[in-house]
């Protein structure tokens, strides 16, 4: 097993940033990993003065790295990631507008663009409460790519004895997927009541295989139907932690499932970026 | 180097031409359920998955024994799940030969349709560059179905060193299957399963190609491993050979002494002889059913797969099975029976091995008493088939199903979905009429006429305006449930009707004393007949003489026009993508109904009324069912439009084979399978049956300049030849009585054994036929 180095979390100053803090220790408990709290800012200031920057009160603090670094946030962040081998980065991706919070700020967004491990999302709506691990949720489109989270999401739910629920949207009127190797719903349904269990375990057994999870993960398989954001917020509910594959595209159009979920929904949510070849490394996977 | 090159020594090679090979390159996680569906090596009797031997842990390795269930909780009876009978572990240098260590070189499965044998070539380069390559046959054997047999040859490429072979007759874990317990009796393995025990008896040998021989030798727990090792020498091939004989407990009272006096007899005969007798069986029953196709490689291929699998799903012998919907290649749909044996499969056995179709209508009398039970249950006179049947017959459709979303949906195709009966008597009618066997009629057919013809009697109710209607009934269309009058359903009632009363007739008048024998068991009043006559003509059939079209059920016209076309494409089927309600409310089907009457009775009604109802139902039909595609192939054929013909035969065909989203992981489509070649023989080549002999009509899809089929009819053998251009139509009695063979609204001619008879066309139409020498 590889030991995960550091859990980072980066703290821009806000109240609101501080809801990354107890997602993050149950992280580092899950990961045996030390946290460690980064503040970027080209201000030279006292350990006091960061943790009051840091909006951190004395119960904060204890087990917990404080570190301050000058620059650009984004790429003092990544570059902060990159240098303690991080095992992923624990940050509130939202900003707080004159009208409105806006799902992803714009350090959120290039840290996700560049960061070299997993990013988790946590938004501020969670506030400060303790955070466990119990029950993870995976949405799957079907497609072999963004099959390659289940191997780092069956690893964490091994880890955290958790059960994972594997969420299908099928969405009225869309066309098929272009992706080879695509699992869609059955052309044929001969019979619903063997047509659909054994898809259900197709389905299931595919994703497994081709995205290498491990074995006597608590697994479940579910379907919703309708337009996806608003399913996977639905069962968000009832998740502590929403695994997505992200291919990394953000651009106006794009991704707008995550941007939709990231805006709805209380419950943390792990980016995993899949390169074009749908596998990626996954610092705590063994 | 070819499997062929290798110096296995299996006195057998992979067939010659490639056509007859289903060739799976390499280990594919997201295909590997399928692959072990496609390639499924069956007898009828037992299915073996084609799980690798070594052991992928993606796939689920499992065998069926037919007509063994299982029942668990309540959700009734299950095809038994065994476990993979041929597992082999190699080490070397003791290493365990892993596809997950080191770099597979080669990695092939290849399905011998010619042959029923699964040849396997594995050469894998261990972590430590040495190369190991296992070269393997399995089978199933055709020529004893209680046998199945392997050979595997170990060679060590570029080494010398220690390997060890270790053969397990049952995985270490069997939490996947049903057994319950393994235990050794009579010198055998007996495997209990809640009902049922399995007797398995093997002889296994290692031995050297090259010069005498002595590995090292050890029989592990209760003798479920077997374990030898020995010194490999560079390039020196070893050869395991494994011989398996299986009973049930429901063949014999003691399976496992079965298996073992079984494997006793076989005495001498080596593994060599057993497969050859397997390979000539196989050879003999391709001689009466390969379809040769000249011009379209993809359209052959697809109907070598399907009568593979349709041969390999058969069992002659065992009159108390049935082929359920995935065959034993797969454990989806619980290995029940539902009406695509009798409707899509059987044809098939009929025209080509006229005792297994036989045997199959033999499970349908044995099972008369359940369909006796389930018409009393429902407050029916006669015989009401099960919707879903199993070992018993009786009804084992669920009652509801949890969809993928967790909505629990009602199930009443078990309740409602009575048109099995008729497809049931159809199928009964169409074997005696191919056949002509009169025993099967008298001894169990008959029967069977009788009490479905009763059924429809007692089922259909005659309303004020004196016409009989079958209300409230759920047609192949299951997208709109408890309709009334269906038009599929009530012609099939009304042909079982009269059916049922023709052959009443027409064995009392020819076979008086032995009809009379049966009446008087039956109870059957010599007036009854004509009370099924009177049903059937009363039956409302939907039809309107003005449009010449059949209504699907009373108030489908008047129900919302979709655009089903444009739904083809979508991720989803058409009942899941606009919901079960809007479907209902609408005209867009399920699959073949007003048009699988005019697949089935053709003759009934003019062409025009089947172009006319063709054309209307197509645009209309979502072929939400596997069923569907091959049916519409036949008609579009019939009807000349060789082109849509061709669109629903490759539609048909790429079922299995095109990697369907995953639906074949749980079995091959039987059903589907059984289309295609109904597609072929009676859509393309235009097949039909009269009195005195056959008419031939064909329309060859595009491209196809050739189409050559074997057919069985009442005794005879016959070889028909149909070439597109110039047209030509020859006939070989290979066997049998003279016959008339016809050209629909053309020439006819008769042919005695050993003749051939060839007509040739041209474009104004045909001359005359021709005896050829």
């Amino acid at each position: 097993m590889t030991s995960a180095k550091t859990v980072l979390v980066p703290l821009d100053g806000s109240v609101h940033s501080t809801a990354a803090i107890p997602v993050a220790r149950g992280f580092g408990e899950l990961l045996n990993a030390p946290i460690v709290l980064l503040h970027v800012s080209d201000d030279v200031l006292t350990t006091r003065a960061l943790v009051e920057r840091m909006k951190l009160s004395g119960e904060d603090v204890p087990g917990l790295i404080l570190e301050q670094r000058p620059g650009a946030a984004a790429a003092a962040i990544v570059k902060e990631a990159g240098e303690r081998h991080s095992a992923m980065i624990v940050m509130c991706p939202q900003i707080r507008t004159d009208l409105r919070w806006r799902a992803l700020g714009s350090v959120a967004a290039a840290v996700l663009r560049s960061s070299p491990c997993p990013v988790v999302l946590v938004p501020s709506a969670r506030g400060r409460k303790r955070w466990a691990l119990h029950r993870l949720l995976i949405p799957h489109d079907g497609t072999p790519t963004s099959a390659a989270a289940i191997g780092p999401a069956t690893d964490l739910a091994l880890r955290a004895a958790a059960e994972l629920v594997v969420l299908h949207v099928a969405t009225p009127g869309t066309e098929l997927p272009t992706e080879p190797g695509t699992l869609v719903s059955p052309r044929y349904v001969d019979q619903p009541q063997h047509e659909w269990p054994a898809w259900a375990q197709e389905f299931l057994a595919r994703l497994c295989a081709v995205g290498g999870a491990r074995a006597r993960t608590d697994m479940r398989f579910a379907v919703a139907q309708g337009e996806a954001g608003a399913a996977i917020v639905d069962f968000a509910r009832q998740s502590d932690l929403i695994v997505l594959g992200w291919r990394g595209a953000l651009e106006p159009g794009r991704a707008q499932t995550m941007q939709r979920v990231i805006c709805d929904t209380s419950c943390p949510m792990i980016v995993l970026r899949v390169d074009d070849s749908g596998r990626r490394y996954w610092p705590w996977s063994s | 180097m070819t499997l062929s090159d290798c110096p296995a020594d299996f006195s057998l090679s992979p067939t010659a031409d490639p056509s007859w090979l289903l060739v799976e390159d390499g280990v594919n996680p997201a295909r590997e359920r399928e692959i072990d569906s496609l390639l499924a090596i069956c007898n009828g009797y037992l299915g073996m998955r084609a799980s690798a031997a070594e052991g992928i842990s993606f796939s689920y390795p499992s065998t069926f024994i037919a007509g063994l269930y299982v029942t668990n909780g309540g959700l009734g009876p299950r095809l038994a799940v065994l476990p993979h009978l041929l597992c082999v572990d190699v080490t070397v240098q003791g290493e365990k030969l892993s596809l997950a260590a080191g770099r597979a070189l080669l990695h092939r499965r290849q399905l011998d349709l010619r042959q029923g044998i699964l040849w396997t070539e594995w050469r894998q380069q261990d972590p430590s560059g040495r190369i190991t390559r296992l070269t393997s046959l399995e089978l199933t054997s055709l020529a004893d179905r209680h046998v199945m047999l392997q050979s595997v040859a170990i060679t060590a490429e570029n080494y010398a060193g220690r390997i060890s072979l270790t053969a397990r007759t049952c995985p270490l874990d069997m939490a996947s299957t049903d057994i319950e317990q393994v235990a050794i009796e009579s010198d055998a393995l007996l495997m209990r399963i809640p009902g049922n025990e399995i007797g398995i008896a093997k002889a296994s040998e290692v031995r050297s190609l090259a010069a005498s021989f002595l590995p090292d030798h050890e029989t592990g727990p209760n003798g479920r491993e077997e374990r030898w090792s020995w010194e490999a020498t560079l390039s020196g091939t070893i050869r395991f050979d494994r011989i398996f004989t299986i009973f049930t407990s429901r063949d014999v009272g003691n399976p496992a002494k079965a298996a073992r006096d079984h494997l006793t007899a076989m005495g001498a005969r080596s593994l060599q002889t057993a497969a050859a007798a397997h390979v000539d069986a196989w050879h003999r029953r391709w001689e009466n059913a390969e379809i040769r196709i000249t011009g379209d490689n993809e359209a052959q291929r697809a109907l070598r797969f399907a009568i593979y699998h349709l041969i390999a799903a058969a069992n002659p012998a065992d009159e108390h099975v049935s082929i359920g919907a995935r065959g034993l290649t797969g454990e989806a749909y619980r290995g029940h029976i539902f009406w695509d044996t009798e409707i899509f499969m059987l044809p098939f056995y009929v025209f080509t091995d006229p005792p297994a179709a036989r045997a199959l209508l033999m499970y349908r009398y044995h099972t008369l008493d359940a369909a006796r039970r389930k018409a009393v249950e429902y407050g029916y006179e006669g015989a009401l088939y099960a919707w879903e049947s199993a070992d018993s017959g009786d009804e084992t459709t669920p009652t509801r199903a949890v969809m993928p979303d967790g909505r629990v949906i009602i199930i009443r195709t078990g309740e409602r979905e009575h048109h099995i009966s008729a497809d049931v008597a159809y199928a009964v009618w169409q074997y005696w009429h191919a056949t002509g066997d009169d025993a099967f009629m008298l001894g169990a057919g008959a029967e069977i006429l009788v009490e479905t013809a009763r059924f429809w009697r007692s089922r259909a109710k005659v309303g004020l305006d004196d016409r009989a209607h079958i209300r409230q009934a759920i047609g192949p269309d299951e997208y709109h449930e408890l309709v009334d009058d269906n038009a599929y359903t009530n012609a099939m009632a009304a042909f079982n009707l009269e059916c049922a009363a023709d052959v009443a007739d027409g064995f009392q008048r020819a076979k008086s004393g032995d009809w009379q024998r049966l009446s008087a068991r039956l109870g059957l009043a010599e007036k009854e007949p004509n009370s099924w006559r009177t049903v059937a003509e009363a039956l409302v059939t939907g039809f309107d003489p003005a449009t010449r079209l059949f209504e699907q059920f009373a108030g489908y016209f008047q129900l919302e026009e979709i655009d089903v076309a444009a739904q083809r494409g979508r991720a989803m089927p058409i009942d899941m993508d606009l919901g079960p309600e809007r479907v209902r409310r609408s005209k867009a089907i399920k699959q073949a109904d007003v048009v699988a009457l005019s697949a089935l009775l053709w003759d009934k009604w003019p062409v025009a009324v089947h172009e006319a109802n063709f054309r209307y139902y197509e645009p209309r039909t979502a072929h939400g069912s596997s069923l569907s595609p091959a049916l519409y192939s036949l008609v579009a054929a019939k009807l000349g439009d060789r082109s849509l013909a061709q669109t629903y035969f490759r539609q048909a065909a790429e079922i299995d084979l095109s990697n369907n989203m995953g639906n074949a992981a749980g079995g091959v489509h039987m059903g589907a399978l059984g289309g295609l070649w109904q597609a072929t023989v009676f859509g393309i080549a235009g097949l039909s049956m009269r009195e005195n002999g056959i008419v031939l009509d064909p329309h060859l899809l595009p491209g196809w300049t050739e189409l050559v089929f074997p057919l069985q009819w009442r005794g005879r053998s016959l070889r028909v030849h149909l070439q597109a251009d110039p047209p030509q139509i020859e006939l070989t009695i290979k066997a049998g009585n003279e016959l008339t063979v016809a050209v629909l609204d053309g020439p006819s001619c008769r042919v005695r054994e050993g003749q051939r008879v060839v007509l040739h066309g041209n474009a104004l139409g045909w001359a005359n036929w021709e005896i050829a020498q």
